[in-house]
């Protein structure tokens, strides 16, 4: 088999696929709720 | 020989090739290793000190294909049409023999990774199967009709239209090379 001089070297890199997000969808995350704060129980 | 600089390209390349074709639709690689083609990415390795026996080895550092040696996964820019002169050539078969009696089919490949691209062809690292051609005879069209359901690949019976669809654009390789 032969495919001739040797010419270039290459780096054939595929298309990456794009991300698919739907959207009703949020793409960053809802804020957090802050932790209700606990009171001291009396004993 | 080495190259300075590799360049990197986004997408993949495609080019004409030979596979063997079994009567259930499997191909192999029909002069090293015979290797079976899997559906989708077949990642190359390196045959060359046990060409006859499967799994490949990897001894090359920096993979398949390696530059100083031959292998990888073939393919030409060009349809062959046969033997020219007394350069004996065995990818030189005219692609109108495809699915006749020597077993093999013509088709369309393409590739991505690591790529060596030569002045009639390239040997890469990663390649599938993308088209096949039928050819004329009732055996081979069965043949190839069982490749092309297994590899998920359109089967063409008439070769212009093959090249027409698939056919690679060489001259973005060839034509601006070094």
């Amino acid at each position: 088999m032969n495919i001739g001089r040797i010419i270039r070297e290459i780096e054939v890199l595929p298309e990456e696929e794009p991300l698919q997000v739907p959207e009703d969808q949020p793409t960053t995350p809802e804020p957090t709720q802050p932790e209700p704060v606990r009171r001291p129980v009396p004993a | 020989m080495t190259f300075d600089r590799i360049e990197c390209v986004i997408g993949e390349i495609r080019g004409f090739r030979w596979w063997h074709v079994t009567p259930r639709g499997w191909l192999r690689s029909p002069w090293h290793g015979m290797g079976r083609w899997e559906v989708g990415d077949n990642i190359a390795g390196c045959v060359r000190p046990n060409r006859c026996y499967q799994p490949p080895l990897d001894h090359h550092a920096e993979g398949s294909p390696d530059i100083h040696c031959a292998c990888g996964f073939y393919a030409l820019h060009d349809v062959p049409t046969g033997p020219h002169g007394n350069v004996y050539n065995v990818w030189e078969i005219a692609a109108a023999t495809s699915g006749t009696s020597q077993g093999l089919v013509f088709g369309v490949a393409a590739a991505h990774g690591h790529i060596l691209v030569g002045t009639t062809g390239w040997r890469a690292e990663v390649a599938r199967v993308v088209a096949l051609y039928a050819g004329l005879e009732v055996r081979g069209t069965r043949r190839a009709n069982a490749a092309g359901r297994r590899y998920d690949v359109p089967v063409y019976g008439n070769l212009h239209a093959l090249v027409a669809e698939w056919g690679p654009e060489s001259e973005d390789l060839v034509g601006t090379a070094p």
